[in-house]
């Protein structure tokens, strides 16, 4: 694709109606997405915009695909994993919510819900990066390993075992971090 | 789906765990005026710079942006307001008629004629170099010479293409040596690097002569 036949080749498009559509249809879902994505609704409402802005621009041939919404997925998806790569080595991480959790008293049923997501948000962070995304599209979006290979731009094959290693992952981390669940 | 005995309940408390997130989520009315914000008043102050950054995006395609935005390099990275400024600029070039974001002494009739003709990114840096001009500049003198129908000293298409940068130099020679998406899987697992670097540092292992650790 080159930019002069790329330009070239974009209608004068109303960009009022566009955004009108964006927004309607997408924009609450690719926030929530990417708010679960991230774990912090500051960079996904940064991410979203970013992402919706592009798309503003080649709506017309993204919105003639079969799913868009999963397309705009993968866009902030790959937004967010590049992102994630320019700022990781400046990230000063605090200590885990797992390890909180490790050292926090039960406080009665909600408190110890709470405590336990927490904790679980904690290990989920902790996995690589695609791993993560992979448990956020099956368990959060409920996408079919298909849709999520389609998103990722990868086969349903590699996302199985993506999962697979998740799950074995975070059932090794439950073991270790909570002896008084034994 | 799942093959472990325990696994339903893990499932459950990680979507729990998931869905407890939600609570963070920004108010989509608030996001959606950032986006009318933005639309209508782009910021004309890095314009110039990025101009080139935003022809690289365009010419890279929607399917491997990300990509193209990693490749842009150290640059982006220091610049916070870069991936927002170069999207705007992207849309002020490709939507916005009239709109502030066109440089001055940059029109959108300059900038048809020279994209019109079919000049590519390469040809305008080769432009660029040749008259000592930034990105900008370069399409308006090249635009306006076409409106005036004379033919810039760079033909349309004229250019070689030229890689991005080194980094995609590396990943070209990762995909030029038969490599595919699931050696990145394999090799990003194995180094614990996003697709982008994992491609890049195989890329170079190859370059160098070695082996890539792939069964």
């Amino acid at each position: 694709m080159i930019a002069g036949t790329d330009s070239a080749a974009i209608p004068v498009v109303d960009p009022e109606p566009v955004l009108d559509d964006l927004v309607r249809v997408h924009l609450a879902g690719l926030l929530r997405y990417a708010t679960v994505l991230t774990g912090d609704g500051h960079t996904a409402a940064d991410l979203v915009q970013e992402v919706l802005l592009r798309a503003h621009v080649r709506w017309t041939r993204i919105s003639l695909m079969q799913r868009p919404d999963l397309y705009l997925r993968r866009m902030v998806t790959n937004e967010h994993l590049s992102w994630r790569r320019r700022w990781h080595v400046r990230t000063i991480r605090p200590a885990t919510d797992e390890t909180l959790a490790a050292h926090a008293e039960s406080h009665g049923d909600h408190a110890h819900g709470v405590v336990e997501e927490d904790a679980m948000w904690g290990r989920l962070e902790a996995l690589p990066p695609r791993q993560r995304t992979v448990l956020v599209l099956r368990y959060y979006e409920g996408l079919s390993d298909a849709e999520i290979a389609e998103v990722l731009g990868t086969s349903p094959a590699t996302v199985r075992s993506h999962a697979s290693r998740a799950l074995a992952t975070l059932r090794d981390t439950d073991l270790s971090t909570r002896p008084e669940q034994r | 789906m799942s093959t472990h005995p325990h696994d339903d309940e893990l499932i459950a408390r990680i979507s729990r765990a998931l869905h407890s997130r939600e609570a963070d989520q920004p108010d989509p009315a608030v996001v959606a005026a950032r986006l009318q914000t933005a639309l209508a008043h782009p910021p004309q102050a890095t314009v110039t710079t990025l101009v080139r950054r935003g022809g690289k995006v365009v010419a890279a395609g929607a399917v491997i942006s990300a990509l193209a935005v990693a490749g842009a390099g150290a640059a982006a990275a220091a610049n916070p307001y870069s991936g927002v400024a170069r999207v705007v600029e992207d849309v002020a070039q490709s939507v916005g008629l009239e709109w502030s974001a066109m440089p001055d002494g940059y029109s959108r009739e300059q900038y048809e004629a020279f994209w019109g003709a079919g000049y590519t990114v390469e040809d305008m840096e080769a432009l660029a170099d040749l008259w000592h001009l930034d990105a900008t500049a370069t399409k308006a003198q090249a635009g306006q010479l076409l409106l005036d129908g004379q033919m810039p000293p760079v033909a349309p298409g004229g250019a070689a293409a030229q890689p991005v940068d080194v980094d995609q130099a590396l990943v070209d020679a990762f995909w030029a040596a038969g490599y595919t998406s699931e050696d990145v899987a394999t090799l990003g697992e194995l180094w614990h690097t996003e697709p982008f670097e994992t491609k890049a540092k195989a890329g170079q292992l190859l370059l160098d002569g070695q082996t890539l650790p792939l069964d």
